[in-house]
């Protein structure tokens, strides 16, 4: 199905996006919400992407054999957790790239927003029922007098 | 090389806030007028806010920043010497398609800051003058809110009743309350019941993103489809490269391009230009001849000068309960404007206001909403989500930034939008007076949250994605040396050239601008048609 990743990079990129946003509860980790075949798509769309993701990957493999020795998807949690906040320190434009569409995915997928205890729809056509509130107290503002100069 | 159109008598460069307007009163008058717009179309029942990413949007094709939405009718903008970026939108109804319509007027004081407090100029226009033409401008655009605000002399009935407070205004009300500051339903241009053909607003939250009930005021469900009822000619995807100049010194017409890229002259009798504070200052500078080597009615040197964004700081709290604040129109619920006008112990000339602000969907929770920090990664995410989802409130401080010389709009020396046209740079610097009021009104704001519940507040001093505003560039005056157009718009220069935005604008006020442009924009076409049927007597 991939447009864009090949195998090892699917197994890489899922293992990534599964540090950033973990299963918890009822919440699924982004990989589990479809997230790797968003931000796939989104690299296939654009010019810039690829060349920013083939070598932020790489870079991330890279920080992984110094760190563990071994490729990222070998190396455990927390490490991997650690090679990420260097690439996130290091690679600035590659870390929000990634996790900028990661987050994309992740909460514009009807699940994900259901387990948020949102209604899983968009604003429109339905909208939102809004307590008009109460203005009551408008009153001690107006008691309170004029609060804009007077020009002559 | 190029194509001649037909000569028309009034042309209009620009289908936004002003141009509409103005166009609008002239045809209801019996005047003849064709608009150029650079945009097209867009479609309301078509609008992301149908769509399941709409969020998504916010980033892409409607990114209020024309550099990253890129669009055709789109031109780049050189933004890399200001902390502040401009933003806009190019279409039918120009940046009123993606705006908040927050729809304050400026205050009397805002008209005369050299004579109440030595800065800046007076305005050769003053509020009193210009109430019929606000009272006639909401009327056209629709406003709800509420009479008997205390920071404005009384105003006519609004249109339609607030719009609805929700937990995050209301929670704000009663911080305000607390501190024995000012607050006020915010008039905003948006409907809260059926008016004028148009439906009432559903609060569906993203205003930003298109109005696909037309309940919120954009130009082109308001004014262009009376005025092209009227006889309004409009022509969209025009891009105007540049006024042409006859040999007695007048303008001529101008040159565009179609979408195409086929160049056209288009002669007119009059040009009226309402391409907003940025566009207006680069077309001027672009329209360059033996005659007006520094551009057009640039004779004063003013022409792209004294650009006035507005600072906007971001000051966000969290509450503990669920205040729901992605429902309602995202824009302003309440405004204070307990600190607008001029106290000088605080230590800074003129004011600020807040805004309320709602908060946000879950993809811009996460991504941290415009100039916010975004949620961090990992084991920590989930907890941070549900600790901000719904959960705050931002306030919106808005500075009034006199105008500097040196704050300017300027042609890039190499950037060009995709039909070779030069693009506009500017240079922006915040000034010390702004510095401090922004750093008053920042500390103001989170003690205003914390009194209304908040248990942890973060600020952005300067938003840098924060230039809705675009002001001061061709400033109105009475004298030439020192202005570039009179109070009817006519420029100094050239007796058949007017200018009717933003860009006429002498100070900033604190409020967003729209209200008084169009107000300024509709006194402007009633001295126009005045001062032609002089002509014809």
């Amino acid at each position: 199905m991939s447009r864009y990743f090949g195998a090892d990079q699917r197994a890489q990129m899922t293992a990534i996006v599964d540090r950033l946003i973990p299963a918890e509860g009822d919440h699924p980790s982004a990989s589990e919400a479809g997230t790797v075949d968003y931000i796939d798509g989104a690299i296939a769309g654009s010019k810039r992407l690829p060349r920013l993701f083939s070598s932020g990957l790489h870079l991330v493999d890279m920080e992984a054999a110094r760190a563990g020795g071994a490729r990222f998807v070998d190396i455990r949690g927390e490490l991997q957790d650690q090679v990420l906040r260097k690439i996130e320190s290091e690679s600035k434009e590659f870390f929000e790239a990634l996790l900028g569409f990661t987050y994309n995915g992740y909460y514009s997928n009807p699940a994900v927003v259901e387990t948020l205890g949102l209604d899983p729809r968009p604003p429109q056509p339905r909208g939102n029922e809004v307590a008009i509130g109460d203005f009551s107290s408008l009153e001690d503002v107006v008691r309170r007098g004029q609060a804009y100069r007077d020009v002559t | 090389m190029s194509e001649s159109d037909e000569r028309v008598d009034v042309l209009v460069i620009g289908a936004g806030a002003s141009g509409a307007a103005f166009t609008w009163s002239l045809v209801k008058d019996g005047f003849s007028v064709t608009c150029l717009e650079q945009g097209g179309w867009t479609d309301p029942s078509r609008y992301p806010s149908i769509e399941q990413d709409w969020e998504i949007h916010r980033q892409t094709d409607f990114n209020p920043d024309p550099n990253f939405r890129g669009l055709d009718e789109d031109y780049p903008v050189n933004d890399s010497e200001s902390p502040i970026s401009p933003l806009m939108y190019n279409a039918v109804g120009g940046s009123t398609i993606h705006w908040s319509a927050h729809f304050p007027r400026f205050h009397p004081s805002d008209f005369r800051t050299r004579t109440l407090d030595g800065v800046a100029d007076d305005w050769p226009l003053s509020y009193a003058e210009l109430e019929a033409y606000f009272d006639l401008n909401d009327r056209m655009m629709g406003v709800s809110g509420m009479t008997g605000d205390t920071a404005y002399p009384a105003k006519s009935e609004r249109q339609t009743p607030p719009i609805p407070l929700g937990g995050v205004g209301q929670t704000m009300a009663r911080g305000f309350d607390k501190l024995g500051w000012h607050w006020w339903p915010s008039d905003s241009a948006i409907l809260t019941s059926a008016y004028d053909g148009r439906a009432a607003c559903n609060n569906c939250g993203p205003c930003d993103i298109g109005c696909t009930r037309r309940a919120k005021a954009s130009t082109d469900v308001t004014y262009w489809p009376k005025a092209l009822a009227l006889g309004a000619q409009l022509k969209t995807r025009c891009r105007v490269r540049e006024v042409s100049i006859g040999r007695d010194g007048l303008a001529d017409g101008v040159l565009y391009y179609d979408a195409d890229g086929n160049l056209h002259e288009q002669k007119a009798n009059t040009v009226v230009m309402a391409c907003n504070g940025i566009g207006t200052p680069r077309l001027l500078l672009n329209s360059k001849s033996t005659r007006f080597p520094d551009g057009l009615a640039n004779s004063s040197g003013l022409v792209g000068r004294n650009l006035m964004f507005h600072p906007y700081a971001m000051v966000t709290g969290v509450f503990e309960e669920m205040l729901e604040g992605y429902k309602g129109p995202m824009g302003a619920s309440i405004i204070s404007q307990e600190f607008y006008e001029t106290n000088p112990s605080r230590g800074f000339v003129r004011g600020y206001a807040f805004q309320v602000a709602r908060g946000l969907g879950p993809v811009s929770t996460a991504r941290g909403g415009i100039g916010g920090h975004r949620l961090a990664w990992g084991a920590k995410h989930h907890a941070a989500m549900a600790e901000r989802l719904g959960r705050t409130i931002t306030i919106a401080v808005i500075g009034e930034d006199l105008p500097e010389e040196h704050n300017m709009v300027t042609l890039d020396p190499v950037l060009v939008d995709s039909d070779g046209i030069p693009a506009p740079k500017v240079s922006y610097r915040l000034s010390e007076n702004s510095r401090r009021m922004m750093d008053h009104g920042v500390r103001n704001a989170g003690e205003a949250l914390r009194a209304a519940g908040a248990r942890r507040i973060t600020a952005n001093p300067l938003l840098r994605a924060g230039g809705w505003h675009l002001l001061g560039t061709a400033r109105m005056g009475d004298d030439p040396r020192v202005s570039v157009v009179k109070r009817s718009g006519q420029t100094h220069d050239v007796d058949n050239l007017y200018i009717i935005d933003g860009s006429v604008f002498v100070t900033a006020g604190a409020v967003n601008p729209t209200s008084t442009i169009q107000a300024v924009a509709l006194h402007m076409a009633e001295e126009f048609k005045r001062d032609a049927r002089l002509m014809r007597v």
